[in-house]
């Protein structure tokens, strides 16, 4: 199907596998040479495994760094998947339907219906929309949220005259989740369209980016996925507002070097990517793994498998690193980010069933494994730390000596301070010194050094994402070490909903989720200053982090400081600086699509079942279910149990049962508009009080 | 109880014994957005007849309002299946978001007008495409073992190995 790759493609895995292997070999010889001294104990045997396996990982990630710096350098790549764009012939543009889906589960709909319309907006900008379909593939189980969506996409349809290009439906049960919806999708409407590209809740995509890559896949047969890096942008809390900045100023030498090693056999990170249909149709049907939750069942973190099934069926998958105008939203708090990242820990271990799977490339398998390993690190780093302090415990306790036998002539104990200090420097310094050469960059290019606010800022900027960086670390490694404990203990934590909108943290519940971490901290200080001073100054870095978890947690969520770090020109983003076209589009947007402007009733859920027109659009987009006897007494009872005790005796659970079934809407309707006894339940629609 | 009038359900009766009832639907017709108040009044009472005619001799006035209310419903969907057979849940969206502003009138006067029928079909919501359906079998994936782990690797090493050999092979015979 595909032609063969050329040598040189070999040859860049060669020289990148090669200097993450040497330099691993270096500095774990600096560190045997430390060990060996006096005979390498079955701990340190213990250590120096652990540190290869750390070691590995950031050397890794140093060199793909390090590699991506020197093409964005010289702004040279022969391979990058964009320099085969070209122009998509006019006789093909509407042969070439693109389906632009949007999965969503209970998400703010205002917020998705404004990333739609920027979208949809951006694409009619550059005269391009005729190319695409929009879908929003809701799997939203809240009442409320459901009927809101209609109404917003009602809203959206009538005022971007969108009817019949802008499409919406929802799913009455939300089989297999995001993977389930998305081929839900493909096996209802797949055969119409050439391409989709999968946005996420939180996505924004320019329209440019969007031509750009139906091009891509149009010039390139071979190709099923290109994955465009999404840059996070739109919040405003101190904390997002780091990671914001961190994520744009040295995502892309991360992606350029990403790109370097895995070139055709790349990887799928489950939004702001196009896909070939066909071929995802015809390889992508995902199994339940064998066993039951978090190892068996649904597999989560879909995305990673599909690009790995893509690559076994010989297809290739792309990440077109620098095409631009991709966008997504990050959590806004430290909390936040933890809560998403448990979701994906879970996502990234079930992946242990699969990296040893049949006939997957090897770099999907290493795909695989670095999902793993982004989660397992963690707890090794952990145990690392922990198994250090007991080695400097039994080093603390060990008293020199310095004459032998009948020995007059002292014997110096050999200090291997310049090894260890090596080590440790070799280490950071493949933590920061990317930072450094995203500054390097920066330095030379007067229009990216303008849009970070200036040279000195940004550089201050480094600086103190730096040291939030180090406060922050031992934060999520205690978030991720026991996120890893729970799941190998068998403990499933489902798909909960995110939080994406900014607020700030509250003291309780800061204290309910770092006081461990922050008890933790304060027992270890105190152990190792007693017992191990020498080793309790090298620690303070992470025990800071750990003591400071709770205050840096709150602090970190405000807005306020956010908004007074961006005025002081810190942390500042080219998105910030000059926002791009979609992303006003999109803020423009958000005022269009307030609630309030469709809120009628006490609830969306009370406006589907009185208010005329919401009801008539709400059982028009509702499939037709047939129901037995035992359920029609059962949505009878509910439907009274609504009408004497008022809606909120109801779960969410009962209300969406009401809303799914249409003759039980109607019959409620007219019982509504008809109850002459408003006596009961103490609650009497707003529609009915105003018609009256 | 009331005891109940039957007419003709286009003929006007003096509904005043079923005020209660009465003020119902008028408020309902309000709520689906007919402002003239004469004809709020004519296509309730209307409904009312309607309501009337199916009813036993004697009702509470509660069921009289729900039989009423389901005959605005049944006016409504009668009138929408002359004007838009295919589709007339979606039709009934589009009237009450102002396709047709003078539907009361057609439906009071049981008339459509041509232009309305072109009208609500160009309004006609439009949720989903027609279906082009794609078949997306489930994949197999088979989990591999340490065994065959080992294989994996012990034909890595073979073709390291003969790739090894071949350039010997070939090294050799340039000499």
């Amino acid at each position: 199907m595909n032609p063969p790759f050329p040598t040189s493609y070999a040859l860049r895995r060669v020289i990148f596998f090669s200097l993450t292997l040497v330099t691993t070999l270096i500095a774990m010889g600096l560190l045997i040479s430390v060990y060996q001294t006096d005979g390498i104990s079955p701990l340190e045997v213990v250590l120096l495994v652990l540190y290869a396996i750390l070691l590995l990982w950031i050397c890794a990630s140093f060199w793909t760094a390090m590699i991506g710096f020197v093409i964005r350098l010289t702004r040279r790549d022969r391979y990058a998947i964009s320099a085969t764009a070209g122009v998509v012939p006019a006789e093909c543009a509407t042969a070439l339907h693109t389906a632009i889906v949007m999965p969503v589960y209970n998400e703010e709909p205002s917020r998705v219906f404004a990333r739609l319309s920027a979208v949809y907006q951006s694409l009619q900008e550059i005269g391009q929309l005729e190319l695409f379909d929009f879908f929003i593939l809701s799997d939203t189980q809240d009442p409320d949220i459901w009927i809101e969506e209609e109404l917003q996409w009602h809203h959206l349809c009538q005022s971007l005259n969108g009817k019949g290009r802008i499409f919406y439906r929802n799913r009455f049960r939300n089989t297999g989740r995001k993977s389930g919806n998305i081929a839900d999708f493909c096996s209802r409407w797949g055969a119409r369209y050439r391409y989709m590209i999968v946005l996420d809740a939180d996505s924004l995509m320019a329209g440019t980016t969007l031509v750009d890559m139906v091009r891509l896949m149009e010039n390139n047969p071979p190709v099923a996925l290109i994955q465009v890096p999404p840059v996070p942008v739109n919040r405003v809390s101190l904390f997002a507002r780091i990671m914001q900045f961190a994520s744009t100023i040295y995502g892309p030498l991360f992606t350029t070097g990403l790109n370097y090693w895995q070139l055709g056999e790349g990887n799928y990170w489950g939004h702001n990517a196009i896909l070939r249909i066909q071929p995802f149709a015809d390889c992508c049907g995902l199994p339940d793994l064998p066993g039951r939750e978090p190892f068996g069942g649904k597999i989560l973190s879909h995305d990673f498998v599909e690009a790995a099934l893509l690559r076994r069926a010989g297809w290739q998958v792309w990440l077109a690193y620098d095409l631009g105008g991709s966008y997504e939203e990050i959590p806004p708090t430290l909390i936040d980010y933890a809560k998403r990242d448990r979701r994906w820990c879970q996502g990234n271990l079930q992946h242990t069933r699969l990296v040893f799977a049949r006939g997957l490339h090897p770099l999907s398998r290493l795909h695989l494994l670095m999902g793993i390993m982004s989660y397992l690190a963690s707890p090794l780093w952990l145990l690392f730390l922990v198994l250090t302090g007991i080695e400097a415990f039994i080093q603390a306790q060990d008293q020199p000596v310095y004459f032998f036998g009948d020995s007059f002539t002292p014997v110096w104990p050999v200090s291997y301070a310049v090894e260890m200090q090596t080590v440790l420097v070799v280490t950071l310094a493949f933590l920061f010194l990317p930072k450094l050469l995203a500054l390097l960059l920066l330095a030379r290019d007067t229009q990216l050094r303008r849009s970070y606010g200036g040279f000195s800022r940004a550089t201050l900027s480094v600086f103190l994402e730096s040291l939030f960086s180090v406060l922050l670390a031992p934060i999520l490694m205690l978030f991720q070490a026991k996120f890893v404990l729970l799941i190998l203990a068998r403990r499933a934590i489902g798909w909960p909903v995110q939080q994406r909108d900014d607020h700030q943290t509250g003291v309780k519940e800061a204290c309910f989720a770092h006081v461990g971490q922050t008890a933790l901290g304060i027992a270890i200080g105190i152990g190792s200053y007693l017992y191990i001073p020498n080793f309790f100054w090298w620690f303070t870095p992470v025990l800071l982090g750990m003591v400071l978890a709770i205050p840096l947690s709150i602090f970190s969520s405000s807005v306020k400081w956010g908004q007074v770090t961006q005025r002081m020109g810190l942390f500042l983003t080219p998105q910030e600086t000059k926002p791009p076209r979609v992303l006003t589009l999109f803020r423009e947007a958000i005022e269009r699509t307030s609630p309030s402007k469709l809120l009628k009733e006490h609830s969306f859920f009370l406006q589907a079942l009185n208010h005329p027109f919401t009801h008539a659009l709400h059982t028009a987009l509702l499939p037709s279910r047939t129901t037995n006897r035992r359920q029609r007494h059962y949505l009878e009872g509910l439907g009274y149990q609504l009408l004497d005790c008022g809606p909120s005796s109801l779960s969410a659970a009962e209300k969406r049962e009401l809303l799914a079934h249409r003759e039980t809407l109607l019959r409620l309707h007219v019982l509504l508009w008809g109850d002459l006894d408003s006596e009961h339940g103490a609650w009497v629609p707003e529609a009915t009080k105003q018609a009256l | 109880m009331v005891e109940l009038q039957r007419q003709h359900p286009d003929s006007v009766v003096d509904l005043s014994l079923h005020d209660p009832a009465l003020v119902r639907i008028k408020a309902y017709w309000r709520g689906l957005g007919v402002v003239d108040e004469t004809k709020v009044t004519l296509l309730s009472q209307r409904a009312m007849q309607r309501a009337l005619n199916c009813l036993h001799t004697s009702v509470t006035q509660e069921e009289l309002t729900l039989r009423a209310l389901q005959e605005v419903q049944n006016m409504m969907d009668e009138w929408l299946t002359v004007a838009s057979p295919e589709k007339p849940l979606l039709a009934r969206v589009a009237l009450l978001d102002g396709a047709v502003p003078d539907w009361p009138m057609q439906l009071a006067t049981h008339s459509h007008r041509p232009e309305t029928i072109s009208i609500l079909s160009q309004t006609l919501p439009e949720p989903v495409p027609p279906y082009g359906e794609l078949a997306m079998p489930e994949q197999r994936i088979v989990s591999g073992s340490f065994l065959y782990l080992m294989t994996v690797l012990k034909q890595l090493l073979l073709s390291c190995l003969d790739a090894l050999k071949r350039r010997l092979t070939r090294t050799g015979q340039a000499k």
